[in-house]
């Protein structure tokens, strides 16, 4: 495992554009024959993808995800005084690897996924955060990983091609 | 274990007023140009739906989201979209995406938002469809 952005915030207000330019610069070179793409979405052929050359699309729902993480953190979670995050990516054979670790009282995430499909409507307002990760990502937890921190985790397989129904 | 007191504990405040603004341009009777600029995301989705319902009331049905700067796209901004769409759908009204960038055109594919959302290369060809 490839570890390529291990961050620390406490300023959660300027966290999301520092992270977003950070792991921009720190993600591996683009492989040639995405380069020229206008495509975001265009699949790079699983074989082709490395850590050393992953998908740029990869880097893209890592952002999404790393953002809606922190987004959600950063409105509803209550969080020690001074709050801190600490944001890790690491790129494996297959997958980009997420870890966010927060401070704050934590919340159950399995329940709260569970129940989101019951919920649903069409072109909905709010609630669509969480399902973006989920769509996004294989793997998802948020567990508490000692008395004063809760952790993310999440994967991104190279070959993803996830979508979301909102429109019904 | 150790136990941490409430008192320890604090919701988030913080300020978002530097994204909260977006240019707008009417370039017809009932059509509006708007500009989104770096971001659309939970820090300036009020912001951008507040922005809009004037015009909406005022008769505007149809707007051109411009996306060519926009490197933030998110679950909360896509939602003010949806809120947009569902206002002016109401008076047969459209939504059209115009420049999107790379960070949007990876949420519209991810959302199939495509399907409702007519995308163009510019501000102008959209215009150009939507008269």
């Amino acid at each position: 495992m490839n570890l390529i952005f291990d961050q620390t915030y406490t300023d959660l207000e300027g966290a999301l554009p520092a992270i977003r330019t950070a792991l921009r610069a720190a993600w591996p070179s683009t492989h040639s024959s995405e380069a020229n793409s206008s495509d975001a979405a265009s699949s790079l052929p699983e074989a082709d993808a490395s850590p050393e050359q992953p998908p740029r699309r990869t880097r893209h729902y890592v952002q999404l995800v790393v953002h809606e993480w922190v987004a959600n953190l950063t409105r509803h979670a209550t969080f020690a005084d001074p709050p801190r995050i600490s944001v890790r990516v690491l790129l494996n054979q297959d997958a980009a690897q997420c870890e966010i670790t927060d401070n704050s009282r934590g919340f159950d995430l399995n329940s709260v996924l569970s129940t989101m499909g019951a919920h649903a409507a069409p072109f909905p307002e709010s609630g669509m955060g969480l399902r973006i990760i989920d769509a996004c990502t294989n793997d998802v937890s948020y567990r508490r990983a000692s008395a004063l921190h809760h952790r993310f985790t999440a994967s991104v397989p190279y070959d993803h091609n996830p979508w979301m129904n909102v429109l019904f | 274990m150790l136990a941490l007191s409430p008192a320890l504990f604090f919701p988030l405040c913080t300020n978002y007023s530097r994204f909260m603004s977006f240019s707008t341009q009417s370039v017809s009777d009932n059509t509006l140009v708007i500009h989104i600029g770096e971001t659309l995301d939970f820090r300036n989705a009020d912001a951008f739906k507040e922005t809009v319902h004037a015009p909406v009331d005022a008769g505007k049905h149809q707007f051109i989201l411009d996306f060519s700067d926009t490197d933030v796209l998110d679950s909360s901004g896509l939602g003010a979209i949806f809120s947009l769409y569902r206002r002016v759908a109401a008076h047969d009204g459209t939504v059209v995406f115009a420049n999107t960038s790379e960070p949007v055109r990876v949420v519209v594919e991810l959302t199939r938002t495509y399907k409702v959302f007519p995308q163009y290369d510019s501000v102008e060809s959209a215009q150009a469809e939507l008269t």
